[in-house]
């Protein structure tokens, strides 16, 4: 057993702590939530420079080809600062079915532009309802044509690419629709999210894509969608525990300052209480995480790492908005206002805890494991 | 990072549960009745057999005859033997006073105990709680006086497990009353055979004698039994509950207790021909609960892992104290309600089946988030020492 990190990460978990302290303060924080994009191009931009967009992109492909746990160093800071931008849609999850894709055309064409920033590719399977369930793919000598609605597509907007699990006739298959298909319509509905976050409802009507478009064919998807939904499961996780830990560190500093009866509140009982649990269901989220992070990089057995995974996502999306709403308690009124910034988090961390395997889901996949 | 033993330590708990399949009884379900002879034998002649292989000092620094064995070690031992339920870990001894006289004793008290605590040959207990001092131990009144070169205790303590096992007791006791308490307080250790002193057993709620009122009239201790100096005995006890509170039997007992439960609801039926774990509310509860023993476990790793980085455990250890205890108790209360009639049989001469042990064991350790301070006190020690949350 081994708590460090790793010199690499040591850098890592600095250079991004710093970076983002400076890039992706509060304010840039709030005005991005309320941006049409939701990020900025001087932000991606810089992102691509400092190596982050493509450090699990292979080297033959422009990335840096670094251990998922390497990532998870970056996650924590990212989801500490509540950084915006679709890096776990495009960096990570996009990034492995890419990777995983049988098309080296396909392969060549994206990875290098995820790791230089030049594309985001987002991918449709966020949540249980984008499971191929409501779009059909048939192949005509056009091509293939998809039709169907899919849900709450983050960064809809601005990808240039959407990777989209379909039904084909030999079962669900992944496909890349580019922002201009050869012909059809793909209407996109905006949703206003808790998060902030742009999202889309997509319509797809006899939309006509290239052969070429089927990235990964349906032998392999039902692996690569259970891989991408573990790294994004366990993203989000380590996302939230980051988070949760800057909300437990701000509402430390505030009930050391904040004065009532002559004392810091911080000072009586039920305070302290508070903060003490609140540190123990940060340090356990945080460890479950770290352990599905490296579970990601060391553990072939597929039982175990899928009981990795699912524990750590669950524990998170258990223990973080309980540490949210502690916190906003702690604060009294003025965590109750818009003004405050601690909604920002717990905004986020309800967001994440729907994404990659909610509650009851996280449940379901341990259940699968207990023997 | 790593989330994982090393080959070593993955060959030691092999060769320790070996070890253990040839000294228990073939058909052992534990835990040890200490309150029965036949019970009691056993627990010595194990924690002989351990200390013959080495194993009960396996930590200790090889000046004292120990191994130096890594906190990895130490903690697989620990686990492996909660988990498997087996006697003979004698906490008191080789976990809490032989690394304190370590540190505190004189060469003489080294000389005198440390040899007898390392081949299990002699039974320590701990005189800390009083009828009046539970939490706030430095308000503890048993007072011992000066009197040449002896001292001469009167007073009660209370809670004592063991005491009626034991040959000797480590106590505190107040030796200045109108010094500042914390100021006040000497650490001693008394023959529980000395004249004056007298062992009353307390039966708990499970129905189980586990510990003991030991009362002190007039007993008389010689002063080369203090431990540290005299009116210092408050900072030696505050040393020894760290070493105390970091264990990790509480994680490996919930996993035992978990695992049973979960294996009574893969066998038992439901009137309609089911499983009960084929019911996804029993199968995910099962799940949730082994998920918050992982945290509890993980958390006790790292505090070995501090250790062997040097930094002794404070706050963690409080932290992994309060998960470990809740998660063994959101175990059992799970079972008690998943066995219903059949878990609440309190049958003493019932020792295999779960039905029948499990409420007593439910009973039994209602006392983990009570004892060695309670959850409460541990998140006062985290707010204090890990938060930096101030006193008043």
């Amino acid at each position: 057993m081994d708590f460090s990190l790793s010199e690499t990460q040591e850098l890592i978990r600095s250079t991004s702590a710093d970076w983002l302290s400076e890039r992706s303060s509060p304010d840039f924080v709030r005005a991005m939530a309320a941006d049409e994009r939701g990020y900025t191009d001087d932000y991606w931009r810089e992102l691509a420079e400092l190596g982050w967009l493509g450090l699990l992109v292979s080297e033959r492909h422009g990335g840096s080809g670094m251990l998922f746990s390497d990532m998870a160093v970056l996650l924590q800071e990212w989801g500490a600062a509540l950084a915006p931008g679709p890096l776990v849609e495009s960096s990570i999850v996009s990034a492995h079915i890419a990777e995983a894709s049988g098309s080296d055309d396909f392969k060549s064409k994206v990875l290098c532009r995820i790791a230089s920033g030049e594309a985001v590719v987002v991918p449709a399977i966020a949540t249980g309802t984008a499971d191929g369930a409501g779009v059909s793919a048939h192949a005509t000598s056009d091509g293939w044509v998809i039709e169907g609605q899919v849900q709450f597509v983050p960064y809809g907007n601005s990808a240039g690419v959407i990777l989209l699990p379909a039904s084909t006739e030999d079962g669900v298959a992944i496909f890349a629709l580019e922002a201009e298909p050869v012909s059809g319509t793909v209407s996109k509905s905006a949703v206003k999210m808790a998060s902030g976050v742009p999202t889309f409802n997509l319509e797809l009507n006899e939309v006509v894509c290239p052969d070429g478009a089927l990235v990964i064919a349906p032998s392999d998807a039902d692996n690569v969608l259970a891989r991408a939904r573990m790294l994004g499961a366990t993203a989000r996780a380590i996302q939230m525990v980051g988070a949760g830990k800057s909300v437990a560190d701000r509402t430390l500093e505030y009930v050391k300052e904040r004065r009532q009866f002559g004392r810091p509140i911080g000072a009586f009982q039920a305070i302290q209480h508070y903060m003490a649990d609140m540190a123990i269901k940060v340090k356990s989220a945080q460890h479950l995480a770290n352990r599905a992070a490296w579970s990601l990089d060391n553990v072939d057995d597929a039982a175990e790492l899928a009981r990795a995974v699912s524990r750590a996502k669950w524990a998170a999306n258990t223990l973080m908005p309980e540490v949210c709403w502690t916190a906003h308690q702690s604060h009294g009124a003025i965590g109750f206002t818009w003004e405050h910034d601690l909604h920002l988090y717990t905004r986020r961390v309800l967001s994440w805890r729907a994404e990659y395997g909610d509650v009851a889901e996280t449940r379901a996949q341990m259940a699968r494991h207990i023997g | 990072m790593r989330f994982e033993f090393t080959s070593d330590e993955t060959a030691f708990r092999e060769e320790l549960n070996a070890f253990l399949d040839a000294e228990l009884p073939s058909d052992w379900v534990g835990p040890v009745d200490e309150s029965t002879d036949e019970g009691w034998e056993l627990n010595v002649r194990l924690k002989r057999a351990l200390a013959r292989k080495g194993y009960l000092t396996m930590a200790w620094p090889a000046e004292y005859g120990g191994q130096d064995a890594s906190p990895f070690m130490n903690l697989i031992f620990a686990e492996t033997m909660a988990y498997r339920r087996a006697p003979g870990n004698d906490r008191f001894g080789t976990r809490m006073l032989g690394p304190t006289l370590m540190r505190f004793g004189t060469e003489e008290q080294k000389r005198r105990y440390l040899p007898d605590i390392a081949s299990g040959g002699m039974q320590w207990c701990q005189g800390y709680s009083e009828p009046d001092t539970g939490s706030d131990l430095a308000s503890l009144q048993t007072f011992a006086a000066v009197d040449g070169d002896e001292l001469v205790i009167n007073g009660a303590k209370i809670w004592t497990s063991l005491a009626h096992r034991a040959d000797m007791m480590f106590m505190l006791a107040r030796t200045d009353r109108d010094a500042e308490r914390h100021a006040g307080i000497s650490f001693l250790l008394v023959d529980m055979r000395s004249p004056g002193l007298e062992v009353r057993p307390i039966v708990n709620m499970s129905g189980h004698h586990s510990f003991n009122q030991v009362t002190f009239d007039d007993v008389r201790v010689p002063r080369e039994n203090l431990v540290g100096e005299l009116h210092d005995g408050w900072n030696v006890a505050m040393n020894l509950l760290n070493f105390e509170r970091g264990n990790i039997d509480y994680v490996a007992w919930a996993q035992r207790h978990w695992e049973e439960i979960r294996d009574y609801a893969n066998s038992a039926m439901r009137p309609d021909g089911t499983r009960l774990i084929d019911d996804p509310s029993v199968s995910g509860r099962l799940a949730e609960l082994e998920a918050e023993i992982e945290m509890s476990r993980l958390i006790t790793y790292e505090v070995a892992w501090l250790q062997t980085q040097g930094h002794p455990p404070s706050a963690e250890a409080s932290m992994c104290k309060i998960a470990a205890t809740e998660a063994n108790n959101a175990v059992l209360d799970y079972g008690l309600e998943l066995l219903g009639m059949a878990g609440l049989i309190d049958d003493p001469e019932e020792r295999v089946e779960l039905e029948g042990r499990l409420f007593r064991t439910r009973m039994s350790y209602t006392s983990g988030p009570i004892l060695a301070g309670t959850n409460e006190i541990q998140k006062n020690i985290i707010a204090y020492r890990g938060l930096d949350l101030p006193r008043r």
